[in-house]
């Protein structure tokens, strides 16, 4: 009998301090958790026509030209955007270079340059907002500027890139 | 009469055993980490000081209890398809505090373990804050991920 009660009281002893353990460690979660808006498209849809251009004489397209440059932006609603830009100094063909200088912007959130926001497109950043409303999410950007072609500038298709840059900026 | 007597030796052994170890120690998820809208190419951060958006866990146990905390953290939240938002947890991001208010916190590392002492009510809370990297191509949509808190008490 007493080993009997010896073996029981051990097996007790195990049992307290196993329950012990168990109850001395414990866990949960939560969760982390987001929702990403639209990812904003950026689409040249014009490019900046000079047209014809004659030596020796300057030629301008202004912003509400129908020839100025146009880029359509779409993304989150009201979204706030920062915009910069790449721009050449020079039209080129073959060797030859045809300045370009004098650059002329309109950003608005209605495909139209007229009630925008005028600004000087640059690597500067410009800050703007897209649409919000009936059509959220958009933006359209207009770009004007001045060729100044020598006296002896070669005749010749002369181009180069207009880069426009769009990015969210958390506002 | 052998068997009987061995059942009634066990009891009072394990009451004494639930007497010196007070309440149960129990942790309990409360509010999730909360980065909501995220802008494509615009990372996030949330403070673990941050009412509405940190991560809170709620522990109870046994008064003054000496404990280990223990963070699960997850790299990255899924979304769509499969699409990731790298996650990152810096040194100060998490907090513990005896009460519940965000400002009395004690900040730690949660990638490492931490020594908390509950106060003399038994009762403690776990914050956690961290930041959301979602890329400048990041699909649109709903991202998720899990973060675990294991809490022991080591005097056992």
């Amino acid at each position: 009998m007493r080993t009997f009660c010896k073996a029981a009281l051990a097996l007790a002893l195990v049992a307290g301090f196993a329950t012990a353990t168990a109850q001395a460690q414990n866990s949960d979660f939560i969760t982390a958790r987001a929702t990403v808006l639209t990812p904003l498209a950026v689409v040249g849809d014009a490019d900046l026509d000079f047209g014809n251009v004659f030596p020796g004489v300057p030629a301008t397209v202004a912003v509400t030209d129908p020839t100025a440059g146009h880029f359509s932006v779409t993304g989150a609603d009201n979204a706030g955007v920062d915009i910069t830009f790449a721009l050449p100094t020079d039209l080129v063909f073959a060797a030859n270079l045809l300045p370009i200088a004098g650059w002329t912007g309109v950003h608005n959130t209605t495909n139209s340059a007229a009630g925008g926001t005028a600004f000087i497109p640059s690597a500067a950043v410009q800050v703007s907002r897209l649409s919000t409303g009936a059509t959220p999410g958009e933006l359209y950007v207009f770009v004007g500027a001045t060729v100044s072609p020598v006296a002896t500038q070669p005749a010749g298709v002369y181009t180069a890139p207009v880069t426009m840059t769009v990015v969210y900026n958390g506002t | 009469m052998l068997a009987v007597a061995a059942a009634l030796s066990l009891l009072p052994l394990m009451q004494l055993g639930a007497q010196g170890r007070g309440p149960p120690l129990r942790v309990k998820g409360q509010q999730s980490l909360a980065f909501n809208t995220l802008l494509p190419g615009v990372p996030e951060q949330v403070p673990r000081t941050d009412p509405a958006r940190s991560g809170q866990l709620e522990i109870r146990g046994a008064k003054n209890a000496q404990l280990m905390i223990q963070f699960l953290l997850p790299q990255e939240m899924t979304g769509p398809n499969g699409a990731v938002i790298p996650l990152v947890f810096g040194p100060d991001d998490a907090g513990f505090t005896g009460s519940q208010r965000r400002g009395s916190q004690q900040g730690f590392d949660p990638s490492a373990p931490y020594t908390a002492i509950l106060p003399t009510n038994g009762h403690g809370f776990v914050f956690i804050g961290g930041t959301a990297q979602p890329r400048v191509s990041q699909p649109a949509g709903n991202y998720s991920a899990t973060v675990t808190l294991i809490v022991a008490d080591p005097g056992t």
